[in-house]
């Protein structure tokens, strides 16, 4: 990428074979696959009478024993999701929207995939065995018409969790990688042996562990398969370099992951089929990796005291491992790929932090693991750190230069945030120390300790604003979607006004909670996920599924979006209006509805004589404290079904363009069907004091009670952060950000000249990646009004 | 005006790195006594506040024509200086921001409360304020009393000034200033005349003066300038010459910032002429070859602030 400012220091260059399964990747255009879409669905009807763990059990059973299997040349690392390179699955239980857009998955706006006329018909003839049973179609015919109608103004959305499955789980590998599942298998066997029907869910618990002991089964049969492949291509292979290669990965895929894993290669090999196997079982995005660096260090450091193997070699595994990662896809409907953009699936993995004592747990790995990221330049994995006080500054440095490079990789992260807020949520300290990890984008999970509804829906704080400002009427969709809480002329005071937002902003809420609970019960009842259980604590020890409460902490997290807007909406009116009567309300309103139409002036004003969220000016800051304190408080104080908390978040992923356009013109001069700023970030073109006043303005926000994750974004010209200066600079903004009280950031270096470029001619620009707002993606993918975002927030060239 | 209670003030720019130690917030004072063709900052250089409108910028909503009081705005936006009467009701009204005042009054204790918002960052990074321009010495007692004020404040300082000043003006400021930024942008008294407008006696004594005599640390700013300054003659005088001040023992570093058009467009806005649309920005290996002169003459050097 020309826009690379200085290459990572030291860093050695991948070797041939890398550079081969790079090019191959990224020359390889995403499919649809049915394979596991048909095989579950045949499963699923002709065991009518089996309970739904059982069902799901043996659905996966059958698909890891029959689906097609690859070796594809060069491969160190194995395993895929799907019958080629880049295949994603379909998965009819959660939607069934696809069906609609078969036919327009190759030539939509972003997010395209090639898909056979074959595979459509196979697809439309089977899955319409769906009809009616999925989690969509069970939930909407829950719901109440009020809510439908609060859906329909998209004051709330939870489509993400209406079209897809839960994901956000931070995979325990380091319970199999010690276990094995024929570990597994041995603990459910011992509570089978103890239970019969007498109990009062002995039934439940019963089902449970004979779930267990099809899903061992099921892994098993899935890495034999890999291991015979390798075994007879190895049989086949002329060239004994490769065949030494090919036998040595069937030995390792024989050995894992049905015993424990001895060596760095079977760990790495293990933790892969994990995250396949995961990835196969639910189509949620966030299935996470977590600390890969922390659990997988003692088999390295083993290996290489032992002399069994080389950095070198370590090191092309990672970067095996990364490429597999860079694989695996999830179907995105059209109208969710607007919400998230670029093909997103976050298998995240956090580097860095502590152990349970609270020491610095940063090892080689942490920093072999960056150069990875750096080497591979891939969206996937996603790749994050966390920070604290003990964080050496030599690995901040390297995170820093990493991140420069381009990629918008390392996110960083702040654990003395995140240990205030996850202990505030019920999380022991030990368990935060050691466990804590981003689940997906930018959410504190705990690693095999959490069942995490994380991506629950998005809030629109800037719509419930709007309809506030009509008196609970909905202009767009014309209906009286919240309750009646004051004509304008009732507002007396800006208190007035903000007490009546609360109002709305709670009905609506509690709305958007309504859905939630039915979705996510909806989810345990049919998409049971017995795979995830056996890596999750306490499913196995109390015999319980995640989805019925089984792990040990249970959160969910719906996010607010359109914070800056909604802030610089309520300054600009505090001050025009209750402060110096230069606008009055129903001008502003009349101003609103007419898109500003002749009322260039009303704009102007509401822009230019408003302070702005982003230039460290307290006026303003302090509104969007409140209204996002507002928001967190009243999520923060609901209970979920499975006996947790819902945890507030504050990010927005792609979904500040879609949002956006459902809401007219806003107080704060934003244009009708306009975007709103994403997650915490200024609204666009407002930044304009630099980035350390955006920090600081972001700082003071309580991120502190925000558990399910604030998002940060900045972009800078590559010019900005080069030479030592550069980076040091950077080191020393990430970390006063989080003195201040930041919780996450990240940094997009790349030149909007480039950016534009790319659009022209995306041929020629198929590797810049971007952030995208908690993820990380390949630009082109992106849709076009995603793109133009991005191009759009403020570059910050200063210096 | 009182000189030395109200400054002028162009801006402030935070998060600077290339301009003195860790992250730094830049002030920029108007007003300059030397005249150099590739200034990237044509609109500090005069001493008055100027109203002018950035095409660029511009949606051509006519907003601005309409609103203007004294109809000074012609309706292909041009401004008549004679009817206008600064009122701002253009600035206030243009939905763009393209009409702005540049320049903008401020006392000291402005100055500082503004340079003070990002303390954090310069106590993480030993950054502070650097006060620039135009040439920040043209009001030399406002400079002086900000600076006491930051120096109260504890913030550490830094000027980067063009040298030119009249001598008892750097002895005044220097017990409140932590870092000299000074240019040399060309050994030929007379060259140095032609492009900038006046010799380069002051500025090389200057320089000198302060490293030794009032014993400051300082930093030796060199715009490589093509066809200007970036004969190997010329860069082989002043690496000469950056040697002598590191006789001192006060030579921090040697900047070499290679010439840029970024203020270009400025130009345009404020109604002035660029004369440097030839050249360009020198290639990395003539950067190089400077830098190598500079190491030969066993001074410290970098390119870029």
């Amino acid at each position: 990428m020309n826009e690379m400012v200085e290459k990572v220091k030291g860093m050695n260059d991948s070797t041939d074979r890398i550079k081969r399964l790079k090019e191959r990747l990224i020359a390889t255009d995403p499919i649809v696959c049915p394979e596991r879409a048909l095989i579950w669905t045949e499963v699923y009807k002709n065991n009518e009478d089996k309970q739904p763990i059982i069902k799901a059990a043996l659905a996966l059973k059958e698909t890891l024993s029959r689906m097609t299997i690859n070796i594809f040349d060069d491969e160190l690392i194995v395993g895929n999701q799907g019958s080629a390179l880049r295949a994603a699955p379909l998965h009819p239980q959660t939607n069934l929207w696809f069906m609609d857009e078969l036919d327009t998955f190759p030539v939509r706006d972003g997010s395209k995939y090639i898909i056979s006329e074959d595979t459509k018909e196979k697809l439309r003839e089977a899955l319409e065995y769906w009809r009616g049973k999925t989690v969509y179609e069970n939930t909407m015919a829950i719901m109440p018409e009020e809510t439908k109608d609060y859906m329909e103004s998209q004051i709330f959305t939870c489509n993400y969790t209406l079209t897809k499955g839960t994901g956000h789980f931070i995979i325990g590998f380091d319970t199999i990688l010690k276990k094995g599942y024929e570990g597994i298998r041995a603990e459910a066997e011992a509570a089978l042996k103890e239970l019969d029907l007498s109990g009062p869910h002995d039934m439940d618990k019963i089902l449970f562990y004979e779930a267990m002991l099809i899903v061992c089964d099921a892994v098993e049969i899935f890495a034999d398969r890999y291991a015979d492949e390798a075994w007879k291509q190895a049989q086949q292979c002329k060239d004994p370099q490769r065949k030494k290669e090919l036998e040595k990965l069937s030995q390792v895929c024989r050995k894992v992951p049905k015993y424990p894993a001895e060596t760095f290669y079977e760990a790495v090999q293990c933790v892969f089929f994990l995250n396949v196997i995961s990835q196969i079982e639910s189509d949620g995005t966030g299935l996470s990796t977590g600390r890969l660096d922390f659990y997988l260090y003692p088999y390295y450091k083993k290996d290489i005291e032992e002399g069994k193997i080389t950095k070198e070699f370590a090191e092309e595994l990672l970067d095996a491992m990364w490429l597999k990662y860079g694989e695996v896809l999830e179907v995105w409907s059209e109208e969710d790929s607007r919400f998230f953009g670029g093909l997103p699936v976050s298998q995240t993995i956090t580097l860095g932090g502590t152990f349970a004592d609270g020491r610095d747990s940063t090892n080689d790995l942490s920093y072999m693991m960056l150069e990875t990221t750096a080497r591979i330049a891939t969206p996937q994995p996603s790749v994050c750190v966390r920070l604290h006080r003990g964080t050496p500054r030599e690995f901040l440095l390297k995170c820093a230069e990493v991140a420069r490079y381009g990629l918008g990789m390392p996110a960083f992260y702040n654990d003395e945030i995140a240990a205030v807020a996850l202990q505030d949520r019920g999380v022991s300290l030990k368990d935060i120390r050691e466990r804590w990890g981003v689940a997906g984008c930018v959410e504190m999970g705990i690693q095999g300790k959490m069942c995490h509804f994380a991506n629950s829906g998005y809030f629109s704080l800037l719509k419930t604003l709007e309809v506030t400002l009509h008196n609970g009427f909905d202009p767009r969709t014309g209906k009286q979607v919240g309750p009646k809480t004051g004509e304008l002329k009732d507002f007396a005071t800006y208190e007035d006004l903000m007490a009546a937002y609360e109002t709305q902003l709670k009905h609506a809420l509690k709305h958007m909670i309504g859905l939630t609970n039915v979705v996510n019960t909806m989810h345990g009842r049919k998409l049971t996920l017995p795979f995830i259980c056996t890596f999750t604590d306490d499913c196995m020890a109390r015999g319980l599924e995640v989805h019925d409460g089984g792990a040990v902490y249970n959160h969910d997290g719906p996010q607010g979006v359109g914070l800056a807007d909604t802030a610089d909406s309520f300054a600009a009116i505090k001050k025009l209006v209750y402060e110096e009567g230069e606008l009055s309300l129903d001008k502003i309103v009349e101003a609103m509805d007419a898109d500003f139409k002749g009322y260039e002036d009303v704009r102007a004003e509401l822009i230019k004589e408003a302070p702005k969220f982003g230039n460290n000016d307290d006026y303003v800051d302090m509104i969007a404290r409140e209204i996002q304190v507002m928001y967190c408080d009243e999520v923060n104080s609901y209970d979920n079904p499975r006996g947790g908390k819902f945890d507030a978040g504050m990010y927005s992923v792609s979904a500040n363009v879609p949002v956006g356009t459902f809401i007219g013109a806003t107080p704060n001069g934003r244009k009708a069907w306009a975007p709103v700023a994403e997650a915490c970030s200024p609204a666009h073109g407002c930044e304009l004091s630099g980035p350390t006043s955006s920090m600081l303005s972001l700082a003071k926000l309580d991120h502190s009670i925000v558990a399910n994750g604030t998002q940060y974004n900045q972009k800078y010209h590559p010019n900005t952060l080069a030479g030592d200066k550069g980076l040091e600079s950077l080191a020393d903004l990430i970390q006063t950000y989080f003195e201040k009280g930041g919780f996450h950031i990240q940094f997009n270096v790349v030149s909007k000249e480039t950016l534009q470029k790319a659009q022209k001619s995306p041929e020629n620009y198929r590797h810049v990646v971007v952030r995208v707002a908690g993820y990380t993606a390949f630009f082109i993918d992106l849709p076009k009004a995603s793109q133009d975002d991005v191009i759009d927030r403020t570059e910050m060239s200063f210096g | 005006m009182q000189k030395e209670r109200i400054g002028l003030i162009d801006k402030l720019q935070n998060y600077c790195i290339h301009d003195g130690e860790g992250i730094r917030t830049l002030v920029f004072l108007k007003g300059c006594d030397m005249r150099c063709p590739w200034c990237s900052n044509p609109e500090s250089l005069t001493m008055d506040i100027v109203l002018a409108r950035a095409d660029f910028k511009c949606e051509d909503c006519g907003y601005c024509v309409r609103v203007c009081p004294k109809g000074a705005i012609a309706a292909d936006y041009t401004l008549n200086t004679g009817l206008c009467d600064m009122c701002g009701a253009c600035v206030k009204a243009c939905p763009k921001s393209a009409w702005s005042f540049y320049g903008v009054e401020m006392t000291p204790e402005e100055v500082v409360a503004a340079v003070e918002k990002d303390r954090a960052f310069y106590a993480k990074s030993g950054g502070g304020v650097t006060f620039s321009g135009g040439e920040c010495t043209m009001q030399s007692m406002f400079l002086l009393n900000t600076l006491k004020l930051c120096k109260e404040k504890m913030i550490n300082t830094a000027i980067e000034t063009n040298g030119n000043a009249p001598e008892h003006v750097y002895e005044a400021l220097a017990p409140y200033v932590d870092m000299f930024l000074m240019d040399v942008k060309h050994m030929d008294s007379a060259k140095h005349k032609e492009y900038t407008g006046v010799p380069n006696d002051r500025v090389l004594r200057n320089i000198m003066r302060v490293a030794s005599e009032l014993n400051k640390p300082v930093m030796l700013r060199i715009p490589l300038i093509p066809g200007v300054n970036d004969d190997d003659d010329n860069m082989e005088q002043t690496a000469a010459f950056a040697a002598e001040v590191k006789e001192t023992g006060n030579l921090r570093m040697v900047n070499i910032l290679p010439y840029h058009s970024l203020g270009a467009s400025k130009y345009g806005v404020m109604g002035m002429e660029y004369t440097l649309d030839e050249t360009e920005p020198p290639a990395q290996e003539k950067i190089d070859h400077v830098l190598e002169i500079f190491r030969r003459a066993d001074v410290p050097v970098q390119q870029g602030g």
